[in-house]
């Protein structure tokens, strides 16, 4: 190799030199690169097309900086210049030029060539621009470059595997391209390498164990790639370290440490979502230096090691989406700088720590575990400084949660999902800095003897509060009206199923910030106030099962943001008010299982952006309008279970996204319209119980997503298609109608095939019927030839024309066959 | 006497601020790019290339003191407008000395060639900072620094021409741009151990001899 490089830079040597004393280079060819680089480069300021012009010498154009004597381009930088179109090639004439730096433009195209061949180029930055094409192989060959900056472009084809050869190299920056190939081992001649970076592309292959080579490096981004293999233990033998990024790969093994004494300035190290196996080793306290340490979403298993306190400088621990097991461990308590500790989906049991309140500034989230115990009594738990307390999804017991009320630096408190008796507290108005109260799916109540859900009064004093979810428990008691006082940063109140009876009180308007509000499943009567309307944030509304009475208040219709209305299973009554088509934001609208009357608002059908409608098993009549045909994005619509009739609109047709068609147990009559061939969407089809009549189109056959279709008791009659979702349907879609027939369907009685029109022209119906019907008048034919000659009695016979025919089944209808 | 500025440098990207975590708790021996001798803890090498090390490099600095060091690598911080002290000829164990592109500005002083244990000395620097050699120096250069293995001036005012005697370990000879003139002398093609050799941007003159083994038609092509 090393004669191949003498070779190669003799050529160097040789190139220049001549060039330089023949003198057929020369500023002149610098003045014409630099012009032809011009025009392929445009920018709304027009900069260079004013200041590159040949008025004044080059060297004292924008950007350029010459070398003083010679007068030749040594320094292009053009950096955050709006800069579009492409690096000329022409650029490959400027022979001394040491410095390209058109950083953070919008050029595409290639790299030249030609660049990796400058005997004195030094950097070349073009981050951030939309470079493609491959790089100059050259550049990994260049000996004196010190930065080669390619970092956030386009450029993609493989790493250049040939030996590397850039002892100067300081920086080599390749991420978020979409290169692809391997790490080269020889990576680890770049021996003075400080900052490497290949993240966010597609690199496959091992991690070099040359890379332990690298004896300066202090920044290892390798993150977003499709490396394989293990960790090489002389990676962290590299003093120098700072940072080493590889989170999403594929590695695998375990991460391992040299035994003895190693020197670390390790800070940041984040090997997460890979397929890391095996413990945390426990002499992991020889990186003494980290200050984050990210292990989660690997196969790490055995426990957190008990001696994890010895980071001192420890700030962020991430080991959630972990098997890892056992208890956490109470050294945690001792490193002071803590300020993250994520331990979200693992297996640890076991009680907390009381040690974890001694730190200051904690947030800590253990969600999704298998923690007992009782939840800290507040003379345990001293928690004055912690942060953030998640502890949902676990098997956490506890009467009391008073010890929250300490904590008065706490920004969100997460029990949900646990086995927590007791009362919700009434002092949290302590806890100025409370963002979010996590408390659902407990067995938390309300004050004893109090009517009143009496939290909700100091809850009014967390001025910062976004999120107060507690449904899902027995609370027992009515909504006070200092509901209305809570702040205005709140943006979610979740009540469900929280046994609230009583009104909703008209102050709930005044939380102004409000995006979603749950009241479902509780026994609230009374009506929607309209107060509700002054919540113009409000994107979720969902009031569902409950007692509500009386209209729709036409201030619903000024929640222009509302996306979801949940209003099914109450006792709302009277007409769905007309306004409501204004909603232009809505997506899901459910209003089932009501007592609305009259008819479907026309403005509704106008919905143009509405994904789900339901308003089944209400009393609305009238017609469907072919207006329905403008809810062009409609996925499920469910119109069943009312009065509606007239004829179905052709028109629903038209919804090619429809997914979910519930019509039935209405008295729509007429035909099965001939679009309905045309909802290529749709899975789920429900037409049955009306007064359909005529046959079943046999174009649905080609509706591929069709997995069911119902259209039993209509008064439809022919015969039943076979393909698509037909061939396996079962009589239940079909029964009760007048005269439905078909061969495929096993309880269903063949039609006859004289009759023209319903007739399969399938090759299926030619095997099972024509060839019985010719094999059997042949045998039949040979019988009674036999016969005949047996008889001698007539010479001739044309009895063949008078085989009986076997086709003349009378139509039975479903309702016989039952 | 210095600050740490962390904004990513031109030559380095983001600098590795390796002189922050030093402090008075551990042994010097094992801060971040300090080593020492295993037998006596002197400290022998200084490794502070792009540290993002700034301010003026003063003749006073106590780093002129450690003259047990024999690496020194300063390449890639910003030493802005600082001259080259002669003192670093007082740091006779050198035998590695880096100032790439560290804003050293002014003449090379000729106590540079003091250091006669040097094998390789990197310097080069951008083009206004018009960093020079003294008149006869580069002669005094080649002259006394016989173990010399790397030479990299680039940008570097040398105006000279290259005397005919010089060192025979050189593995890399790079001059490039540095305003040579006279005749190239023949002997450069005769190192046996060369692996980069780059003169280009030069006024030299002289022969290319036709012995340099296969490279003939090389020649030719390049022409």
């Amino acid at each position: 190799m090393e004669n191949h490089i003498y070779l190669l830079f003799l050529l160097f040597l040789f190139q220049y030199y001549f060039l330089s004393i023949s003198a057929a280079s020369s500023n002149e060819t610098d003045q014409q690169a630099l012009l032809a680089f011009k025009n392929l480069v445009t920018s709304s300021s027009h900069v260079l097309a004013d200041n590159w012009t040949k008025n004044t010498s080059f060297c004292s154009w924008f950007s350029v900086t010459c070398s003083p004597k010679r007068q030749r381009v040594v320094a292009l930088e053009l950096p955050n210049m709006q800069l579009q179109g492409t690096i000329s090639s022409s650029l490959a004439n400027l022979s001394f030029l040491s410095v390209l730096n058109p950083e953070n433009n919008s050029f595409h195209d290639g790299i030249p060539f030609g660049l990796g061949h400058f005997p004195l180029l030094r950097v070349i930055d073009v981050r951030n621009n939309q470079l493609q094409g491959s790089i100059p192989t050259s550049l990994f060959q260049h000996q004196r470059v010190p930065k080669i900056s390619l970092g956030f472009n386009k450029l993609g084809g493989e790493i250049w595997t040939g030996p590397w050869y850039v002892p100067e190299l300081r920086a080599l920056n390749l991420g978020n391209n979409s290169l692809t190939g391997i790490i080269p081992s020889s990576v680890g001649n770049a021996t003075k390498l400080i900052n490497f970076s290949l993240a966010g592309n597609r690199i496959r292959g091992n991690l070099p164990k040359e890379i332990g080579n690298l004896s300066q490096l202090a920044f290892l981004s390798l993150y977003d790639n499709q490396l394989t293999g293990s960790i090489s233990t002389s990676l962290f033998n590299i003093s120098s370290l700072v940072t080493v990024s590889l989170a999403l790969n594929r590695l695998s093994g375990s991460l391992l440490l040299n035994e003895g004494n190693i020197v670390s300035n390790l800070e940041f190290l984040s090997v997460s979502n890979n397929q890391i196996s095996g413990c945390i080793p426990s002499n992991i306290c020889q990186l003494r230096e980290l200050q984050v340490l990210s292990l989660s979403l690997n196969n790490i298993t055995g426990e957190i090691p008990r001696n994890i306190g010895c980071l001192s400088n420890l700030e962020e621990f991430y080991i959630g989406d972990t098997p890892i097991k056992e208890t956490i461990p109470t050294s945690i308590g001792n490193i002071f700088t803590l300020q993250y500790v994520d331990c979200t989906r693992n297996s640890l049991e076991g009680p907390i720590p009381p040690e974890l309140g001694k730190l200051s500034n904690l947030r800590i989230t253990v969600n999704f575990n298998n923690l007992s115990g009782t939840v800290p009594a507040a003379t345990d738990l001293h928690l004055p400084n912690l942060k953030l307390l998640l502890l949902g999804e676990n098997q956490l017991e506890g009467e009391t949660l008073l010890f929250i009320t300490n904590a008065s630096k706490i920004e969100a408190v997460g029990l949900e999902n646990n086995f927590l008796k007791g009362t919700i507290p009434t002092n949290l108005g302590n806890l100025r800095e409370l963002r979010g109260l996590f408390l659902t799916s407990n067995q938390l109540m309300n004050e004893p003897r109090e009517h009143e859900l009496q939290f909700f009064n100091s809850l009014a004093d967390c001025r910062m509060l976004r999120y107060l979810e507690v449904g899902y428990n027995p609370l027992n008691g009515i909504l006070p009206n200092s509901i209305g006082n809570l702040s205005s940063t709140t943006e979610a109140v979740n009540l469900a199923d929280a046994h609230i009876s009583g009104f909703i009180p008209a102050s709930t308007g005044n939380i102004s910030g409000l995006i979603t509000l749950v009241f479902k499943n509780n026994n609230l009567m009374g009506n929607i106030p309209s107060e509700i309307g002054k919540l113009k944030q409000l994107q979720g509304l969902s009031l569902s099962n409950n007692k509500l009475q009386r209209h729709i208040s036409e201030a619903v219709c000024h929640l222009s943001n509302l996306v979801k209305l949940f209003l099914q299973v109450n006792e709302l009554s009277g007409e769905i008010p007309e306004c409501i088509g204004n909603l232009s934001m809505l997506l899901d609208l459910s209003l089932g299982s009501n007592k609305f009357s009259s008819k479907i608002p026309l403005s509704l059908w106008k919905m143009s952006g509405l994904l789900y409608f339901d308003v089944s098993r209400n009393s609305i009549e009238g017609e469907v309008t072919p207006d329905i045909g403008e809810l062009k994005a409609i996925l499920e619509l469910n119109l069943s279970s009312n009065n509606l009739s007239g004829v179905i609109p052709s028109r629903l047709g038209e919804l090619l996204h429809l997914q979910y068609l519930d019509l039935s147990n209405n008295s729509f009559s007429g035909q099965i319209p001939f679009s309905f061939s045309n909802l290529i969407s749709i899975e789920y089809w429900d037409l049955s119980l009306y007064d359909l009549s005529g046959t079943i189109p046999k174009s649905l056959e080609k509706l591929s997503y069709l997995k069911s279709i119902n259209v039993s008791y209509n008064v439809l009659d022919g015969e039943i298609p076979s393909g698509g979702v037909f061939a396996n349907s079962t009589l239940q879609s079909f029964v009760g109608n007048k005269g439905l027939c078909g061969m495929h369907i096993l309880e269903v009685l063949p039609c006859p095939i004289t009759k023209s029109g319903q007739q399969s022209k399938s090759k299926k119906l030619v095997l099972k019927i024509v060839i019985p019907v010719v094999t059997s008048s042949f045998i039949i034919f040979l019988l009674v030839s036999i016969w005949i000659m047996k008889r001698k009695k007539i010479a001739k016979s044309k009895d063949v024309e008078k085989v009986p025919e076997i086709n003349t089944y009378p139509l039975i209808s479903y309702h016989e066959i039952q | 006497m210095f600050t740490i500025n962390p904004i990513a440098s031109d030559y380095c990207g983001s600098p590795n601020p390796r002189t922050l975590t030093w402090n008075k708790r551990t042994h010097c021996c094992s801060w971040s790019g300090v080593h020492c001798e295993d037998t006596t803890g002197q400290v022998i090498e200084l490794r502070l290339s792009c540290s993002g090390i700034q301010g003026k490099f003063h003749s006073n600095t106590s780093l002129f003191q450690i003259s047990s060091l024999r690496r020194l690598d300063l390449a890639g911080n910003d030493f802005s407008g600082s001259l080259i002290s002669p003192r670093f000829g007082e740091l006779s164990s050198l035998t590695h000395l880096d100032l790439w592109r560290s804003g050293f500005t002014g003449v090379i002083p000729a106590e540079i060639s003091h250091l006669s244990k040097l094998q390789v000395l990197h310097i080069w620097t951008v083009v206004a900072y018009g960093l020079r050699l003294g008149s006869y120096n580069f002669e005094l250069l080649l002259n006394n620094l016989t173990q010399l293995r790397e030479l990299d001036l680039l940008f570097v005012n040398i105006s000279s021409s290259i005397p005919r005697n010089f060192f025979s370990y050189l593995t890399t000879l790079g001059l490039p741009d540095t305003q040579l003139h006279g005749l190239l002398p023949g002997r450069v093609f005769h190192l046996s151990n060369l692996e980069y050799l780059c003169l280009s941007y030069n006024s030299l003159t002289g022969p290319i001899p036709s012995k340099v083994s296969g490279l003939q038609n090389l020649q030719l092509h390049a022409l």
